[in-house]
């Protein structure tokens, strides 16, 4: 093997992560080559150095507040009483796909305003009349049924008003 | 006296029976875990991010999320690896928010280095040993770890100063051993280039 191959290789024979087949091929390189060996020693030596940073000693109010921003009791209370039932229905929700909650708050979002609001209709201005006249759905269903004869200019738009 | 007992008595648990103890409910075996791993949680945060405060920031996020996640935790993995992908995702979703923030133009502190170490380093002042070894020197690795790429670093730093096994920092990173054992050796050939100097002395 040559030199650079046996190089690749250091890190891992120093933290033994080698097959023995490969292990056996480094040692026994490291052994005849003295630059491979200079290299050895300088990972060492770095590895070393890097262990001597000592570590960060935690103060015991770190772990005081850990605690404290867990929410342990809140989640492990005995689930009773109405209030509680409620609850884990609610939790219940949090299983059901995101997209789907979104469905069907359009749904009903879109039910409400058909069956609740009433739409008005707005008879544009045209060419024959003076103003734009504007009427609830049922007045403009009471005087279309009126006019039926009248002949009809401009377009009718439908908007809701909530 | 005896809230002290039960915290000796829930150290000597196992993991797997602090987790079953936490999922029905005992809030000190959680404790228990909080203890075994915040040093080292807080550690590796703290020389992947070079910043104390938002180590420990982050630091109490992944147990949150620890927490949050325990109920769906099977055991499948050591509770070690699922504790550092918690805190590895955590620091690599900071890093992105950082880069999003420079980009920007906003404040980022992607790569300012908030702490150099060199508080760490003085609070062992009294120790003997390491005060043979010149603090600006540690100080210089310190900040040659956080100038590595941030896969570089999280490899390193798990090999190094966690010393979990290729294995494992695979599974941590979703990577094949392989990969983790590349870019293991490009952080310690980086390093050995920039503490050239310093090793020579």
């Amino acid at each position: 093997m040559r030199c650079d191959e046996i190089q690749n290789k250091l890190t891992a024979y120093v933290d033994d992560e080698l097959d023995p087949t490969s292990r056996a091929q480094v040692k026994l390189h490291l052994e005849q080559c003295p630059q491979c060996r200079a290299q050895l020693g300088e990972i060492t030596q770095m590895l070393s150095l890097y262990k001597s940073i000592p570590e960060v000693k935690p103060q015991p109010k770190d772990i005081e507040r850990i605690m404290e921003a867990i929410p342990f009791a809140r989640s492990h209370q005995k689930k009773t009483g109405l209030l509680s039932k409620l609850g884990s229905w609610f939790a219940l929700q949090n299983r059901v796909p995101r997209w789907a909650s979104a469905a069907a708050a359009l749904i009903i979002f879109v039910l409400i305003g058909t069956f609740v609001f009433r739409p008005f209709v707005v008879k544009k201005k045209t060419l024959l009349e003076k103003s734009t006249t504007v009427y609830t759905y049922y007045e403009y269903i009471a005087k279309e049924k009126q006019n039926e004869a009248e002949p009809k200019f401009g377009k009718y738009s439908f908007i809701s008003v909530y | 006296m005896e809230e002290q007992n039960k915290g000796i008595e829930k150290m000597t648990d196992t993991d797997e029976q602090l987790i079953e103890e936490v999922k029905s409910g005992n809030k000190d075996a959680f404790g228990a875990i909080v203890e075994r791993y915040y040093k080292n949680v807080l550690n590796f945060m703290f020389h992947l991010l070079g910043d104390k405060e938002l180590a420990k920031d982050l630091s109490q996020e992944c147990f949150l999320r620890l927490f949050q996640n325990i109920e769906s935790f099977r055991g499948e993995s050591k509770l070690d690896t699922y504790i550092y992908s918690i805190a590895k995702n955590l620091c690599f979703q900071h890093h992105r928010k950082a880069k999003v923030e420079k980009s920007f133009g906003l404040d980022s502190d992607l790569n300012e280095i908030k702490d150099d170490g060199k508080e760490v380093l003085s609070d062992t002042a009294s120790n003997p040993l390491e005060a043979i070894i010149n603090k600006e020197t540690l100080s210089l690795v310190f900040k040659s770890i956080r100038s590595l790429p941030l896969e570089q670093r999280v490899v390193f730093l798990l090999s190094e100063q966690q010393n979990l096994s290729y294995a494992e920092i695979a599974k941590i990173l979703k990577c094949p051993v392989g990969t983790v054992a590349s870019r293991k050796w490009q952080a310690v050939k980086s390093l050995k280039e920039k503490l050239k100097k310093v090793l020579k002395d």
